[in-house]
């Protein structure tokens, strides 16, 4: 055990005094300040434009019956409609760009739904913020002498959150309801978990590549056992990459409160929900297990350091998968093979994280793919440390076929 | 009173190694006692290396026993010898220091004696001011000794030593026989693996020679070679020899001349017919076999 600490130790440190790591680590949240700064810049650029010129016209339907003061604010117009087919006529016609519903439970739920044929990207802060001010302005008016906690709760937080609901030119709903914020975030949270495990396998594979090329391979073997190596390496760069992880989670919660003030709504469209927290680092953690094992043991095998790499990349194949079915998943994210390739080990974590973005997933689903991916950890690890036994110290050559699985038997 | 030393200091039994339908060790066995010097010899392929993986646990016999200080092999094993690989490597991007005191804790060597133990070393070997280089940054034969000073800094008992003169210069050659030699003194048994005869002659106590996975001498040196008959004497003269009844052969060899001797004859009988001939004789040695006479001999005999 103490060795393992050692290796681990090791491990972790050489790892994280890389500069690939450090810049890996710090580069996605820098790109994405930048990408935030940009936004901001363009908008406020643009949003000049369109205050001086525009003013959208907007209607809303009140559902709870207070929210009657339709109040003049600098760019945004506000109409009163008694239901909701008179501000879908009224959108349909041209009379109002986008309508919100004001529902019923508004006050315990602070939810309003925008209806709009625009997509709600395009919602900027200012609007929002007017929204806001409209209901606010309402409430006080409403309950000023008679607030108890429930209004107090919505007078802190009039929204707490906006649906939209994108609507085709004949007023319907559209058909691809997926909206462009959902669609690309889910797709770089599920890049950014591939990456992770990628770079944290793939540096548990250049480390042993690399011993095996220095020949330092022969000095560890007659220290500690193989498996003692495999696993000391394994938790060593699994901690280097978890530590990532987490860091590009606290970064990007910290970006998304920073975006939510230049982009209306983002927070809306991509929360950090504890679930998605936790499976997402569940997911990471099993995916590094599999990835980092199946490439360590395959990696093992090969005579040089691209042929092992070569070797192991057939498995990065898995992983891309569910990116490859990317417009069945955006569309039907429960369907037949998005479960199957819930459940294949080699593709589940990104395709649960893919399919977190977009639906929910049934717990039995969820329990039954982090099994299998358990029990496929379980098996690649023994085979895995039979291989690095009977091939870490075959130099210059790569085994057959047959000797591989003679030696897998003999070792 | 009970004596609590072990024996030996490492025991093999009956050790075979199979991979697939070759067998390249075969029913070895031999004994290292404590403070000696044991000569692993064998040509390329012999099954030297294999043997000495057994001897550290790295691959498993398929037959035999192998025990350390009177325990049979186990993981623990391991902290009580110290390797030196053919195949040598550090880590190249750690500094000196740091390398040896890793591989030290390795070996179960707490940080700290460890890297006491590392600056003594350093300092023995002249190689000090090289502490806190990287390990890529060194000339090659600095490598190799940093890489002995691995070997032997967690203070093993036994020391296993895989061909270690291989690319040394005359100088690094002879600082490490000096300390394989002051290990020897500490009471350390060291086993030296190699196919460079003049080395095991000038090193080792006893040997053990290994031909196609199979033993075929094993013994202390000396007695190894009065074993094998003398089949030569050297002779410096101011005549020419030539027509000796008892000589096979005459080789010129410089400032002498090797006369190779006929079967059944000997060195006295030689030695009479030049008197007989009253031949000049300003010096008459007898030619001991060297071990690497008898090394080519086994080999040739066992083709």
């Amino acid at each position: 055990m103490n060795k393992i600490l050692l290796v681990t130790k090791h491990e972790l440190g050489q790892t994280l005094k890389k500069k690939s790591y450090i810049i890996m680590t710090l580069i996605f949240p820098i790109l994405a300040l930048v990408g935030i700064a940009g936004y901001g810049l363009i908008q406020s650029l643009t949003q000049g434009l369109v205050t001086s010129a525009e003013v959208i016209q907007a209607g809303y339907v009140d559902e709870v019956g207070i929210f009657n003061i339709p109040i003049e604010q600098s760019n945004l117009s506000l109409i009163s409609y008694t239901s909701e087919e008179q501000a879908n006529i009224a959108l349909t016609q041209g009379d109002i760009e986008k309508y919100f519903i004001i529902p019923a439970d508004y006050f315990d739920s602070g939810i309003i739904t925008l209806y709009s044929t625009e997509n709600d990207l395009d919602i900027s802060s200012e609007t929002r913020s007017q929204i806001n001010n409209f209901l606010l302005v309402n409430m006080n008016n409403a309950f000023a002498d008679r607030l108890d906690e429930k209004t107090l709760l919505r007078l802190e937080k009039p929204i707490q959150t906006i649906n939209t609901i994108l609507l085709d030119e004949s007023g319907q709903p559209a058909t691809d309801q997926g909206s462009i914020g959902t669609f690309v975030i889910s797709i770089i949270f599920v890049v950014l978990l591939i990456i992770a495990i990628f770079t944290s396998s793939g540096y548990l594979l250049q480390s042993m590549i690399e011993e095996k090329e220095n020949r330092i391979i022969e000095i560890l073997l007659s220290s500690i056992s193989s498996l003692q190596l495999l696993v000391g390496k394994v938790i060593g760069l699994g901690i280097a990459g978890l530590l990532q992880v987490v860091f590009w989670f606290i970064t990007g919660f910290g970006l998304m409160q920073l975006a939510s003030t230049q982009i209306s709504g983002i927070s809306d469209i991509f929360t950090f929900t504890p679930r998605l927290v936790i499976l997402g680092i569940t997911y990471f953690i099993l995916g590094y297990l599999l990835y980092a094992i199946l490439m360590t043991g395959v990696g093992a095998i090969g005579s040089t350091a691209r042929e092992s790499q070569q070797l192991s990349g057939i498995f990065t194949i898995g992983a891309m998968i569910p990116l490859w079915l990317l417009n069945l998943i955006m569309l039907k994210p429960d369907h037949v093979i998005a479960r199957i390739f819930t459940f294949f080990p080699l593709s589940a974590p990104s395709m649960v994280i893919l399919r977190l973005g977009l639906t929910d997933i049934p717990t039995w689903e969820l329990v039954t793919s982090i099994t299998i991916m358990v029990i496929s950890i379980v098996i690649s690890f023994l085979v895995a440390a039979k291989t690095l036994r009977a091939f870490l110290l075959m130099y210059g050559r790569r085994p057959t076929f047959k000797e591989f699985i003679r030696s897998l038997r003999q070792a | 009173m009970f004596n609590n030393k072990p024996q030996y200091i490492a025991e093999v039994s009956h050790v075979s190694k199979e991979y697939g339908l070759t067998r390249v060790v075969n029913d070895i066995s031999f004994n290292i006692n404590p403070g000696e010097i044991f000569g692993l010899i064998g040509p390329n392929g012999s099954g030297k290396t294999t043997t000495i993986r057994m001897l550290m646990d790295i691959i498993k016999p398929n037959t035999g026993d192998i025990r350390i200080m009177n325990e049979k092999m186990n993981e623990q094993s391991k902290d009580k010898i110290g390797y030196l690989p053919e195949e040598r490597g550090l880590y190249r991007k750690l500094t000196v220091f740091q390398c040896l005191v890793y591989l030290a804790t390795l070996k179960n060597m707490p940080a700290n004696i460890a890297a006491e133990k590392a600056d003594d070393f350093l300092a023995q070997t002249d190689m000090l001011p090289h502490r806190n280089k990287r390990i890529e940054t060194l000339s090659k034969g600095m490598g190799q000794l940093i890489q002995f000073i691995t070997t032997i800094l967690h203070e093993p008992q036994l020391i296993i030593l895989d061909e270690p003169f291989t690319g040394l210069d005359p100088v690094n050659s002879n600082k490490m026989k000096e300390m394989i030699f002051t290990l020897r003194e500490q009471g350390k048994s060291i086993i030296l693996s190699t196919h460079m005869m003049n080395e095991v002659e000038e090193l080792c106590d006893r040997i053990l020679m290994i031909n196609k996975g199979q033993s075929v001498l094993y013994g202390k040196l000396q007695e190894i070679k009065s074993q094998y008959p003398v089949n030569s004497v050297f002779v410096k003269s101011s005549d020419t020899i030539s027509d000796i009844n008892s000589v096979k052969e005459i080789r010129e060899n410089g400032r002498y001349q090797e006369l190779i001797l006929k079967e059944n004859s000997t060195p006295q009988m030689i030695l009479q017919e030049l008197l007989d001939k009253k031949m000049d004789i300003k010096k008459y040695e007898i030619g001991v076999p060297s071990l690497r006479e008898i090394f080519i001999q086994v080999v040739e005999q066992n083709k």
